[in-house]
């Protein structure tokens, strides 16, 4: 059963991320923000269910619409701010960006915007744990348009052969960019592909988070007892466009509807996971809107630390490129 | 053959065996090819009995695409619109509309869940469920071609009263309001969330409550089987399940998933009849209907529950077989 504490953490990581992704929505509107913008509003069930479900020294890895992931994991806000900022106080000293928010320290891998690429990097990340008989997981978000990259099938085949406690988790959005999975996937469900590998595969509500952490939870427990992967398909829909502005790029109209939109805005995860707290009486209205309150004020924070984080200094530029384990230098 | 344009409706759960009981039993994943493949076998079946319309539910994946362009010479297929896809939603958009459509039969392609949910909002139409979930009990586990021939065969059945059979099912009420039905079996669980739906840790199931047995059933409704081998029509079962083995008085082994064969402690049980109302004795949880958790409840919403004769009409498959 999962506890009251771990319903009102999902809650609150939930606004977290929806917050922390409104408020780059506004920065970038304003110029404040260089590059591409993937955010994450919308699919914050499926993130924080997830990883919510996981211990601080197991692993996650992300991918290009990753600002959500490290932050159900527990990271710092600040520092991922200042990061999507450029700024050296970020997670990668400012030299990332968007899709680079590792902290190793909880767990947090990082991402990338080679799509589907983290995938063997978390499985990678299991093999570690096989060989060295540590007791961590890993687990890895990708979307519908990754799970038809070689990289996702290779790396379930070798995980399911291995038997590697890696948790794949298919956040299935439905568009990969403008595409509907519709046209790009060929079996109905991502999940379904599990048979292929002789895995089990879950098809889940991704705007449940409660759902969520249960088929995460139950994932972890078969990898962590070594009966190896499990492949997890959270349904779930992204409000904003693939990157900010994308429809405009289109010259044939709109790849979505506004009633499709629509639909899923009603089915939206905080607003479930609200309504289930104050039915469980897990908190009250009160309480909800301080944590609501809270989490506004921790943005607007991370928001002041990004813009008073100076910028790294260019003589930087080609530091931190490799680790260097054995001492070459 | 047929002797009036008679039409069949088909509801294809695209959604059923993708489950988290995947992952908690050894549950497979259903494809869709599969369920694809089962549509192909249906419609040779109603093809050589002179079936000529058929409505089908839409679905994301169009399952019936194949069946239908392979017989489209033969069956005129009608895909009911609807306005989402692979929800509750549009099963239930597409049997209300199934309803005026003046069908003899309808055919449901899923699991109990599945049957429950049509059953709930179909109104006087024969019914065949065919099973494609995990634990099913309440449709028939037959191949697609002979589930064609048999709602073939019944279309063409003058008497077909004869031929099919009044279902039972609980009634589930807050207080007197009714609120659903289940038709296998009813589950109070002490998880007070829905979340994945389904029910997988005995530890968590304080009462049960059986419609339906069956020797080779798989499920909850196998702790019914395991105290009595036979309902009456008017009867079910309610089990009390104790939650200190050491004062259990009965312990049996049942079948609660595929592959699972739990150890039950049993507190005290009995056989309720129609005019009984079952009172759900548990505090606070969830009540799982026909194996998925649907209905939260607590002390001040506590369900009761009723046998209910008026159930689904289904289809004698082996009389009409047989004919």
């Amino acid at each position: 059963m999962i506890p009251r504490e771990k319903h009102i953490l999902m809650l609150q990581r939930m606004m977290r991320i929806r917050f922390f992704e409104n408020k780059l929505i506004e920065c970038q509107k304003a110029g404040e923000i260089v590059g591409a913008l993937h955010t994450y509003t919308g699919e914050e069930g499926v993130a924080v269910g997830a990883c919510v479900a996981l211990n601080d020294d197991d692993y996650i890895a992300g991918n290009h619409r990753s600002h959500g992931h490290p932050i159900a994991k527990g990271g710092d806000i600040n520092k991922a701010m200042a990061e999507i900022f450029g700024k050296e106080d970020g997670y990668c000293k400012g030299k990332g960006g968007s899709m680079h928010l590792a902290d190793f320290s909880i767990g947090i891998l990082g991402e990338s915007g080679i799509v589907a690429s983290s995938v063997p990097v978390a499985t990678g990340a299991a093999l570690t744990s096989k060989l060295q008989k540590k007791d961590f997981v890993s687990l890895v978000f990708f979307g519908d348009g990754a799970s038809n990259q070689g990289a996702c099938h290779e790396s379930m085949n070798l995980a399911a052969l291995w038997k590697l406690p890696v948790i794949f988790v298919c956040e299935n959005n439905q568009f990969a960019v403008t595409t509907s999975y519709k046209d790009s996937v060929s079996v109905d469900h991502v999940s379904d592909r599990a048979s292929a590998y002789g895995i089990p595969g879950v098809l889940v509500d991704g705007q449940d988070v409660v759902a969520m952490y249960e088929a995460t939870e139950q994932a972890v427990i078969r990898a962590r007892s070594g009966e190896g992967p499990t492949l997890i398909e959270g349904l779930t829909y992204r409000y904003e466009d693939h990157s900010l502005g994308l429809a405009n790029v289109r010259r044939d109209g709109n790849y979505r509807t506004d009633e499709e939109l629509n639909d899923w805005l009603n089915r939206d995860p905080i607003e479930i996971h609200k309504k289930f707290l104050l039915s469980q009486k897990f908190a009250t209205k009160e309480e909800i809107d301080k944590m609501e309150n809270d989490e506004i004020i921790a943005v607007d924070e991370a928001l002041e630390f990004a813009r008073k984080s100076p910028y790294p200094d260019a003589k930087q530029l080609f530091d931190d490129l490799y680790t260097d384990p054995i001492n070459f230098a | 053959m047929i002797k009036n344009n008679k039409s069949v409706g088909i509801i294809v759960n695209p959604n059923s065996g993708k489950d988290i009981r995947r992952l908690v039993s050894s549950a497979f994943v259903v494809p869709q090819q599969y369920k694809s493949n089962e549509l192909l076998k249906i419609y040779e079946g109603l093809a050589k009995y002179g079936v000529n319309k058929v409505y089908v539910m839409p679905d994301f994946s169009d399952v019936s695409r194949k069946a239908r362009e392979n017989y489209s010479k033969l069956i005129d297929t009608v895909v009911l619109k609807t306005r989402n896809l692979d929800e509750e939603s549009t099963t239930i958009d597409s049997v209300k509309k199934m309803n005026d459509l003046d069908l003899k039969c309808v055919i449901i392609f899923g699991g109990d869940g599945t049957s429950r949910l049509v059953s709930n909002y179909l109104k006087d139409v024969p019914i065949l469920a065919i099973s494609t979930g995990t634990n099913n009990l309440f449709p028939e586990n037959i191949d697609g071609t002979i589930a064609g021939i048999a709602v073939g065969k019944f279309l063409n059945i003058a008497n077909e009263e004869k031929f099919s059979y009044k279902s039972k099912k609980l009634d589930i009420f807050f207080d007197k309001d009714y609120v659903d039905s289940a038709l296998v079996d009813v589950v109070a669980t002490d998880i007070p969330y829905i979340g994945a739906r389904a029910v997988w840790n005995m530890g968590s199931v304080s009462e049960v409550i059986v419609n339906k047995v069956k020797p080779t059933g798989i499920g909850f409704s196998s702790i019914g089987f395991n105290l009595a081998k036979n309902l009456k029509s008017d009867e079910s079962i309610y089990v009390k399940i104790s939650k200190n083995k050491r004062k259990s008085n009965l312990r049996i082994h049942s079948p609660i998933a595929p592959g699972r064969i739990e150890e039950i402690f049993v507190d005290n049980w009995k056989l309720f009849k129609k005019n009984e109302i079952i009172r759900i004795q548990t505090n606070k949880g969830t009540l799982a209907l026909d194996g998925e958790r649907r209905l939260e409840f607590d002390y001040l919403k506590k369900p009761n529950i009723k046998i209910n004769n008026d159930g689904p009409t289904c289809l004698n498959i082996k009389e009409i077989l047989s004919k």
